[in-house]
């Protein structure tokens, strides 16, 4: 059944309406709701939306003239149905036809060609230019008998919107605008497309293991789950060299392995988390959820890819228990004998790919935390001290920590405070051996 | 309800009175019709007009004959040897006339079935909805709402030449003359005068065509016209094109016609002259002036929906200007009366209004030429394929000619098609279709068309069009 718009009893006193404005064409698509038209009486202006959804069959009435309260202003086939050809409805009114035939009707008057398909009638010469300029002829009216594409369509989009994109949104802006407009991320990432690979002789193919699997969907994932940001800190370990050089012959004699500096880190990780709790939680819906232990993870690479064993209740550990924790798990990680549970339940993440040629680097963060601490390279650097109340030029070791962290829940005041007290922490040295 | 309007004064309101009742106007009548329009159809002489009576239909009964003449002539078939084949021309003008008659008859008839008032007399615009119609002792007033002209063209006489019917002719007259003369110089080498030409020549008439422009069928493919130049004179048919017509005079023996051509002035003494030089729009004396109607170029001014400077009052066909034809009149009657129902956005598209010329070989063309395509900066493809190529004509000996058709190599878009050769009026349809349709030479290249036929030929100057023609 066709609808039937009509100009709206704007206030009692209101007896007609101007058109202002037509938003459609004739043949376009509305959803309902759309704003047909925008109307002015002399108490007020207003826009008139569509009762229902459908195809603008007849715009009756053209811009700029005035008509009575009521007047039948546009009428919409609701798009679903199906009807016969638009001509023949014209001709089974041919009384009316005849008194139209004057030269006023004739310009108010148009043909009521609308499209009843979803697929577009389109001419061959019409299709291939889509195609080569790009342009998606879905929800698009043409010109030609009951709204058949033709080339002047094509030629018209192009002009009004002469590249290519242009002409791909001119084209979808006839179609509903809620629909191509996605609503939700999946939607909108499930119209993305990914770029294509050409095989050539020789490359080599290495399918994913497990574990690449899992660390390759858990990067993605993370990085569109949290919205990292990344600082750094420039850390003068001067005071903690010299600890552990002090130290570490001895501590090789007593527990067989050697002493490295990711447990200090690890330990001023642990203070500085319990000075700020948001650094060791998790996202759950919406809401913050402060983990009541810390657990450390601590990133270890091994032949079949990235692990992540966790340090269970790192906080009531001594530096030494941690020292042992990390080479246990880490020597077991290894060599493969590390259990699941051994992988999970981390609530901050400390990694270390200590190599040469690493100033400092981002991370990815382990989800569900909410933070990662990676460590730079330990390198000699100049540094200024203050010697006997003067400034002054001095070598020490230097590392460059940085922090990434999830800025749903974190900001940058307590993202840097973190870092801060971490630092600190290394930098006064103040550790148990 | 064919009849004359009785009594004086007569006001009848119509919502459509169309003056003229050629393919024009009678056919735009039917349409109003259809659409319930109210419609009188004012003609002053037979119904159908220059089209049904001294044009197309007449013409084609004649050239049908000569076609049949040319084909029996000796050697032209073999195997068949007819002795003492001769023609009647004056049965041959009879035949004509009886077709003529006989399809005015069909369009009174139509315009019965249609309850359309066929209204005798001139027609002539009266004021605001008015139309007087005088049918030389009564006058009535018909009231309108709409009124069409479609008033036609008729022949142009150049100046200086008085036409006597007898040594003189216009084409018209040509029609009805019952005698073949020994020779005759056509002036004007367009459609008309070559279909007059192939026919006298057929019959063994001496034929020398003048043509001012440097080409048979101005405005058509050169090398159509050079086609059919050849065809003619290897007839015996002279041509004598870049000439122009200087003087004439008459005699007892017949006319001497001085024409001026590359070679300077020359003398022409022939039995009969026939002038074939074009028409003109019929503006004369139906009220123009008064009514508002503008005349641009001698012909009447319309916009892009037909409708005249005067509102009301709409124009079509040979009236309103080029191309002067039939099928064109027809095209515009139909979309001129939709315009007036607001059932209609666009005018008739020029581009897909096909010429025909029906002379042996025939000549077809629709849309652009290869030269007007090149010179539209379209990458132009053309597919030009012989009839010689195709089993059906070298069966039936039709060999002479092709088909061209012009497209653009970007989207295969059909842009025009020129053809020569037997059939070829027939066969431009399917390329007029596919025009409309914008189809492509991929689309047309696809379809498959039934063997033996002429039509193959299509078919295979669409696959030519990109390279890949099977039988050339």
């Amino acid at each position: 059944m066709a609808i039937s718009v009509t100009m709206p009893q704007m206030g009692e006193s209101v007896v007609e309406g101007t058109i202002e404005k037509w938003c459609v064409n004739e043949g376009d698509r509305v959803e309902k709701d759309q704003i047909l038209c925008e109307i002015t009486t002399d108490k007020v202006d207003a826009e008139i939306p569509a009762p229902e959804a459908g195809i603008v069959s007849r715009i009756l009435v053209p811009e700029g003239q005035t008509v009575e309260v009521a007047t039948e202003l546009a009428v919409i086939e609701p798009a679903e149905v199906t009807r016969p050809a638009a001509a023949a409805t014209e001709e089974a009114r041919p009384e009316g036809s005849a008194r139209e035939a004057s030269g006023e009707a004739r310009t108010t008057l148009e043909p009521s060609e609308a499209p009843e398909r979803a697929r577009p009638r389109a001419s061959p010469v019409a299709r291939r230019m889509a195609e080569e300029q790009g342009i998606d002829l879905e929800g698009m009216t043409g010109s030609g008998v009951a709204g058949r594409i033709t080339k002047a369509d094509l030629l018209a989009a192009l002009e009004r919107e002469p590249t290519p994109a242009g002409a791909v949104a001119q084209a979808r802006r006839a179609e509903a605008p809620s629909k191509g407009v996605p609503e939700t991320l999946g939607e909108w990432l499930g119209g993305m497309h990914l770029p294509t690979y050409a095989p050539r002789e020789g490359d080599q193919v290495i399918p994913f293991s497990t574990i690449r699997r899992r660390v390759a969907e858990h990067m993605v994932v993370s990085k569109i789950v949290s919205p990292h940001v990344g600082i750094v800190a420039e850390v003068d370990l001067h005071k903690l060299v010299r600890l552990r050089e002090a130290v570490k012959a001895e501590f090789k004699r007593s527990y067989g392995f050697n002493l490295t500096y990711l447990p200090f880190v690890v330990e001023a990780t642990v203070r500085a988390l319990k000075e700020f709790p948001r650094l060791n939680a998790s996202v759950v819906g919406e809401a913050v959820v402060e983990r009541a232990g810390i657990h450390i993870g601590v990133a270890v690479e091994t032949e079949k890819g990235l692990l992540v064993p966790v340090i269970r209740d790192t906080d009531r550990l001594s530096l030494i228990a941690v020292a042992e924790a990390i080479e246990d798990l880490s020597r077991r990680a290894r060599q493969r004998e590390i259990s699941a549970d051994e992988l999970h339940g981390g609530t901050f993440t400390v990694t270390n790919p200590g190599r040469e040629g690493n100033l400092y680097g981002f991370a990815v963060i382990n989800q569900p935390q909410v933070g990662i601490l990676r460590m730079g390279e330990l390198k000699k650097r100049p540094v200024v001290v203050e010697q006997d109340g003067h400034d002054a030029i001095a070598v020490h070791p230097v590392m460059h920590l940085a922090l990434s962290y999830d800025h749903r829940i974190i900001d940058g005041v307590t993202g840097n405070g973190f870092l801060y007290r971490v630092a600190r922490y290394l930098e006064a040295a103040e550790f148990v051996v | 309800m064919t009849h004359g309007v009785d009594g004086e004064q007569a006001m009848t309101a119509y919502d459509l009175a169309i003056i003229g009742s050629g393919p024009g106007g009678y056919v735009a009548a039917i349409r109003a019709a259809q659409l319930g329009m109210r419609v009188a159809l004012i003609e002053e002489d037979a119904l159908g007009g220059v089209c049904l009576n001294w044009g197309c239909i007449p013409s084609k009964a004649i050239l049908s004959a000569a076609e049949h003449f040319d084909q029996l002539k000796a050697g032209k078939v073999p195997g068949l040897q007819l002795k003492g084949l001769s023609v009647d021309y004056g049965a041959v003008i009879d035949a004509s006339r009886k077709a003529a008659e006989r399809l005015s008859r069909g369009v009174a008839s139509l315009m019965r079935k249609n309850q359309i008032e066929v209204v005798r007399g001139r027609g002539r615009l009266a004021g605001s909805g008015q139309v007087l119609v005088s049918d030389g002792e009564r006058e009535s007033t018909l009231e309108a709402r709409n009124i069409l002209l479609s008033t036609g063209s008729r022949e142009l006489v150049l100046p200086g030449i008085e036409i006597d019917g007898r040594r003189v002719l216009t084409s018209r007259q040509a029609l009805e003359t019952r005698e073949l003369p020994e020779s005759i110089v056509i002036v004007g080498g367009g459609a008309v005068g070559l279909e007059f030409a192939y026919t006298y020549a057929v019959y063994g008439v001496q034929v020398t065509v003048v043509e001012m422009m440097d080409q048979l069928l101005p405005g058509l493919d050169r090398e159509l016209a050079e086609a059919l130049a050849n065809s003619f004179t290897r007839r015996g048919v002279k041509i004598a094109t870049s000439t122009t017509y200087r003087g004439l005079e008459v005699n007892d023996q017949g006319v001497v016609v001085t024409v001026e051509g590359e070679k300077g002035e020359q003398e022409l003494r022939m039995d009969q002259l026939l002038l074939a030089v074009g028409r003109r729009a019929r503006v004369e004396d139906i009220g123009l002036e008064q009514a508002g109607v503008q005349v641009e170029n001698g012909f009447v001014a319309v916009g892009e929906d037909y409708c005249t400077a005067a509102p009301g009052i709409w124009a079509i066909g040979d009236v309103i200007g080029p191309p002067l034809l039939a099928h064109k009149a027809s095209e515009e009657g139909k979309a001129a009366v939709e315009f007036m129902a607001g059932q209609r956005k666009k005018r008739v598209d020029p581009k897909t209004i096909p010429a025909c010329i029906y002379c042996q070989p025939q000549v077809a063309s629709v849309g652009l030429s290869e030269d007007e395509a090149r010179a539209a900066d379209y990458d132009v493809r053309v597919g030009k394929v012989p009839f010689v190529a195709s089993g059906k004509a070298v069966g039936t000996g039709h060999t002479e000619g092709f088909v061209k058709i012009v497209s653009d190599a970007r989207y295969g878009e059909i842009l025009g098609c020129q053809a020569i050769g037997a059939g070829v009026t027939e066969l431009i349809a399917e390329v007029t279709l596919a025009m409309v349709l914008e189809a492509t030479v991929r689309e047309v290249g696809e379809t498959c068309h039934a063997h033996p036929t002429l039509s193959e030929v299509i078919l295979e100057s669409a696959l030519a069009a990109e390279g890949r023609a099977i039988h050339f």
